[in-house]
């Protein structure tokens, strides 16, 4: 992204982009540091302070800003170590399905006929499977732990990457550098990883900007049926679902960590939209 | 010559662009003639179609802010007396449509993709006529077919434009725009994309119905042969301003301006390159020696079809040290000749040699001899450079493929920079930063970094300015007569292989229809093909 020219810059929605990217940043941030900022231990309760409102409505105090949960744990301090765990599940399920789809793609585009064939039967066929049986299987044989979720995440969607990949492989093949480098004696490894590789990185860049928030509800949606992220651990969705229960007496326990996925899905959806519009690579396909 | 038709004061243009103003088009006067041809040339960037564009106010689309601003006074004379310049969008829309008529480059696009070619002759006849009767409109757009010469009116009428050549859409879209019996036609480069045969054809077309129809016509091109041929007046363009203007004759006999001189002087036709010594016949072994070499792209034996040959029964034989011209028109199968050449395709048919190995066949050690021998030179530099590679890292490649250290190549490609002229400065630019011809001379400085015996070059300069062009084709033969090399010069354009080539071979639907030294086979061509491909380039004397 170096080369970044004056004239695309300016098509930037420089504004509302900077502001994404720097709430995005502080999301990720508070996340990271939440062992050292979070005001409370996220498990401990107080069962003095159950269902405790934010401090802005009635009833509310500073020691406990966002409220309190049905056992009276603190929502602020849940929240932030809730965007740890999601955050670093969807993120690690993202890199694994990349490396997979990407790979899968090269092979599939530069592998000659027979590989292409077999590559692209495998993607069809794990298109027809239903997102969520195949999880729930997978969860179902190999138990609830963070790393299945990483792996299901990552077996889920390899597929969309694999096709884009492989569709603009095809498209570079043709291109005049692409047989110059085989004139000069490059090898396919070569081509892949000089030629083909870093011109698959910007649309690569934004497909997976814009996919993140998908992968972020998926683990949610698992965490809140109750098969993803185990009690007592906080994660957004888990926290959605400990407070269906109370939504009428007590809304902020579902209500505060829905916000953070909101602003979260929304930020990278912003900030997706603006790369590809700089891109403009899937605007074509 | 009494009234103009057109008269232009003053013009200018300007574009906002995300990069800033660029001012194409820098105070341009005109005045054009009913019945004349009035010829603008100069090379790209010269601010020749933007001022064509003015005219009619093409630049600004509907329903898109306007980007483009024009200065300066434009006016149509009788019959249609208006001032475009200051003129209500709708009587643009009508000068436009009944007064001037507009052709462009690629003809194709010009036309319906999904309209038949009748309907949509019919309905431009119909907008000049609403009274006309469907029996009359019909009659009319046989014989409009008929009369631009397409083959098989009938078949013509219910053909859609993908079916037609791309020569066959601009005759198609030369009717359309003459129907309504245009005072003057402009046409933005109307027969770049054409054969050499097929641009002599349209050429004629258009002068047959200026005769006829005594419109006058401004042409824009960068070709000076064509110049040459149709125009009576010319205006010499550069950065947006008119250089130097007058009659054909006297500005291309004694051009007063130094950039008419450069520019004229820039014509491959006008150079002769000091012969390259060709060493002593078969005292070597040939570099490429061909026979009977067949090859067609469908994948399937038997569904194959004598159509789908894209080479034909090939022989060709290149000595060590000769450079080599393969001519034709597109389609004509050089360029597929070139690629199996390089090993990139297996010939069905045939026995093939180049530099002592079977190309195709090659491999191992011997196949990695063979990728430094055989070298590749291609026509669009910015496909033939990786996007996100610097220059330097691009014209390296060879050299870390063929297993040099990092510090070695960069050293070595400064070597290179310097052999093809180009300052050590660039080696940390990209391709999109520098132009055109700076980036076909790092194509041949990664080609030659091999120390390679063959060079395949395939159309060099073609997508290069006539005076980039000049430039080029003194860097190759300065190489030539440097390294040693053996080429391979494919091109459709003539007057550059007369200007380089010791011997020719002319090709024509996968076949070689004639070969031999170029002197003979151009100046008094045996075969009927070669004598209309040469009779067709326009004005050799200018070519």
């Amino acid at each position: 992204m170096a080369e970044l020219s004056a004239p695309t810059a300016r098509r930037l929605r420089p504004d509302l982009l900077t502001l994404s990217a720097a709430g995005l940043l502080t999301i990720i941030a508070l996340g990271l540091l939440a062992p050292l900022i979070a005001p409370h231990d996220p498990n401990a309760t107080n069962l003095l302070a159950r269902s405790q409102p934010p401090v802005w409505m009635e009833g509310g105090t500073w020691p406990h800003a966002l409220g309190t949960d049905n056992i009276g744990r603190d929502l602020l301090s849940r929240c932030l170590y809730g965007i740890r765990t999601s955050f670093g599940i969807a993120t690690l399920g993202l890199i694994f399905s990349a490396v997979l789809g990407v790979a899968l793609g090269l092979l599939s585009g530069l592998g000659g006929a027979w590989v292409d064939r077999i590559v692209m039967t495998v993607t069809d066929v794990f298109i027809t499977l239903p997102n969520l049986l195949l999880l729930l299987c997978g969860i179902a044989l190999l138990g609830t732990d963070i790393w299945v979720l990483v792996l299901m995440i990552g077996l889920i969607r390899w597929e969309a990457y694999a096709r884009l990949v492989r569709g603009q492989v095809l498209a570079l093949r043709a291109e005049g550098y692409v047989e110059a480098s085989r004139a000069l004696g490059g090898s396919t490894t070569r081509i892949a990883l000089r030629h083909i590789l870093p011109n698959l990185a910007s649309p690569l860049i934004v497909i997976l900007t814009l996919s993140f928030p998908g992968v972020l509800l998926m683990e949610a949606g698992l965490s809140f049926l109750g098969v993803g992220v185990q009690p007592p651990t906080a994660s957004l969705g888990r926290m959605i679902g400990d407070g269906r229960d109370y939504l009428i007496n007590a809304w902020w326990i579902s209500g505060m960590p829905s916000l953070v996925i909101v602003t979260i899905t929304l930020l990278f959806q912003i900030i997706g939209d603006a790369l590809r519009d700089r891109i403009d690579v899937l605007a074509d396909g | 010559m009494a009234e103009p038709v057109l008269t232009a004061r003053g013009v200018h243009v300007r574009f906002d662009t995300a990069e800033g103003d660029v001012h194409a088009v820098r105070g341009v006067d005109l005045d054009l003639y009913p019945g004349e041809t009035v010829a603008i040339v100069g090379e790209s960037g010269a601010g020749k179609s933007a001022f064509a564009k003015a005219i009619l106010h093409l630049h600004q689309l509907p329903f898109t802010p306007n980007r483009t601003h024009i200065d300066g006074r434009i006016a149509l004379h009788a019959p249609f007396e208006t001032t475009l310049s200051e003129a209500h969008p709708e009587v643009i829309r009508r000068a436009r449509a009944e007064a001037v008529g507009m052709i462009f480059q690629d003809a194709l696009s010009a036309l319906n993709p999904v309209q038949r070619i009748g309907p949509q002759i019919a309905e431009a006849l119909r907008q000049s006529d609403p009274s006309a009767s469907d029996q009359k409109v019909a009659t009319s757009v046989t014989d409009i077919v008929r009369a631009i010469g397409l083959p098989d009116p009938d078949t013509a009428i219910r053909a859609y434009p993908h079916q037609l050549s791309g020569g066959q859409c601009q005759r198609v879209v030369i009717a359309i725009a003459a129907i309504r019996h245009p005072v003057a036609l402009i046409a933005d480069e109307p027969t770049t994309a054409l054969d050499v045969t097929v641009q002599a054809q349209i050429l004629k077309l258009l002068k047959s119905l200026q005769d006829v129809r005594g419109m006058a016509m401004l042409f824009i091109t960068h070709d000076l042969g064509v110049v040459a041929e149709i125009a009576d007046r010319v205006v010499v363009m550069r950065d947006g301003e008119v250089v130097e203007t007058g009659a054909t004759q006297s500005v291309f006999s004694r051009p007063e301006h130094p950039y008419t001189r450069t520019l004229l002087a820039s014509r491959p036709g006008a150079r002769r390159h000091p012969a390259i010594a060709v060493p002593a016949q078969n005292t070597t072994p040939p570099m490429i020696r061909a026979e009977g070499v067949s090859f067609a792209y469908s994948s399937s034996l038997f569904a194959r079809r004598r159509a789908d040959f894209a080479l034909e029964d090939v022989s060709l034989r290149v000595d060590t040290g000769e450079v080599h011209g393969i001519v034709g028109e597109s389609g004509s199968g050089k360029s597929t000749l070139g690629r199996v050449l390089l090993g990139f395709l297996t010939p069905q048919e045939g026995r093939i040699e180049t530099c002592r190995e079977i190309p195709h066949a090659v491999r191992g050690a011997a196949k990695r001899r063979f990728r430094q021998n055989v070298q590749v030179v291609y026509q669009d530099s910015a496909s033939a450079l990786n996007p996100r590679m610097t220059l330097g890292r691009a014209a390296a490649e060879g050299l870390e493929i063929h297993g040099a250290r990092a510090e070695a190549a960069r050293g070595e490609v400064q070597r290179l920079f310097d052999l093809v002229r180009l300052p050590a400065a660039l080696m940390d630019r990209y391709p999109h930063e520098v132009s055109g011809g700076q980036r076909q001379r790092v194509c041949i400085a990664r080609a030659i970094a091999t120390k390679p015996k063959l060079l395949i070059a395939d159309e060099p300069v073609t997508a290069l300015d006539v005076s980039v062009q000049a430039r080029i084709l003194d860097l190759f033969v300065e190489l030539l007569g440097e390294l040693g090399l053996t080429m391979v010069f494919i091109s459709h354009d003539l007057g550059v292989v007369r200007a380089l080539c010791k011997r020719v071979s002319v090709m024509k639907r996968g076949r070689i229809v004639e070969a031999g030294p170029t002197e003979r086979v151009l100046d008094a061509p045996e075969n009927a093909y070669t004598r209309s491909l040469v009779a067709s380039v326009p004005n050799r004397a200018w070519a």
